[in-house]
């Protein structure tokens, strides 16, 4: 056989190996990412993996409603306070809103790593009631514990307080735990009607607030 | 003027580290898969709603 021929046959030999080539490790690679194996050519091996969190953050109790009401005018500073105490009942001063079954939220962590909680509300006092000229209008917010030592290192907010609801996003727990026994908080409201609201816009008006938690691993 | 037999001796070795190569890459990728990690979504997020309605009080009646 000439020289020239056989090495146009090593040639095109060489071309065809060096395409099983590309396309075994092309499909190797693709088995690469889809696949989850420990497989060692030797008796023993080693598989590192890293497990990924999860966030889960869910209210157990995710609606207060207060229903129909009406403030008391008979007081000299006319206004009704409406309290919610986590899972005791609720407390109504100054109106005729019923404080049966209204309880205070429950959020909880159930994730399986520590998360940073921020609130939101959709409304403030203003949003919900008008300009009151006797500036008796309230909307406020409160953390506690449901579990000890669920929520610690609160930021702009400390628990068992009140603090007034903006619109903006309000981080309220640094370190909302994931542990069973330490995963839940009470998210409870103090929401004051003064007696000047501005009936004509906000009176007989289901006024509906939506409260949106969110979290983030916590650092 | 190029050597024909040297040409010969390179298109060999080009074939035997092309086998090389195909070895290598299975036995690699067999033996140390690394596994895909699943995409988590973060942050999460929840929502409660706070509801009230109120009323006006009854007018009284004119005497």
């Amino acid at each position: 056989m000439e020289q020239k021929n056989i090495l146009m046959i090593l040639a095109v030999a060489a071309v065809l190996v060096a395409l099983v080539n590309v396309s075994i490790t092309f499909l190797k690679v693709n088995d690469f990412r889809n696949a989850l194996t420990g497989f060692a050519s030797s008796d023993t091996g080693t598989v590192n993996i890293t497990v990924l969190g999860t966030l889960d953050l869910n209210f157990v109790r995710d609606t207060i409603d207060w229903g129909a009401g009406v403030v008391y005018t008979n007081g000299t500073e006319p206004n009704a306070t409406l309290t919610t105490r986590g899972n005791g009942q609720a407390l109504v001063v100054g109106g005729n809103w019923s404080a049966t079954n209204v309880y205070g939220f429950v959020i909880a962590n159930n994730g399986s790593v520590n998360v940073t909680l921020n609130l939101t509300s959709n409304k403030n006092a203003t949003d919900l009631f008008g300009v009151a000229p006797s500036g008796l209008s309230q909307f406020k917010w409160n953390i506690t514990n449901k579990d000890t030592g669920s929520c610690s290192g609160a930021g702009g907010s400390g628990l068992n307080t009140f603090y007034s609801i903006n619109k903006t996003t309000d981080i309220m727990c640094l370190q909302f735990g994931s542990a069973a026994s330490t995963n839940e908080i009470f998210l409870d409201f103090l929401i004051q009607v003064p007696g000047d609201y501005d009936a004509a816009a906000k009176a007989n008006v289901e006024q509906e607030v939506v409260i949106s938690a969110n979290a983030t691993v916590a650092p | 003027m190029v050597n024909e037999k040297m040409l010969v001796v390179l298109i060999v070795a080009a074939i035997l580290l092309s086998v090389v190569s195909i070895a290598v890459t299975i036995s690699t990728l067999n033996t140390k898969m690394i596994p895909k990690l699943n995409p988590i979504t973060i942050p999460d997020e929840s929502t409660g709603k706070v509801s009230l309605i109120i009323n006006e009080p009854p007018v009284a009646p004119a005497e």
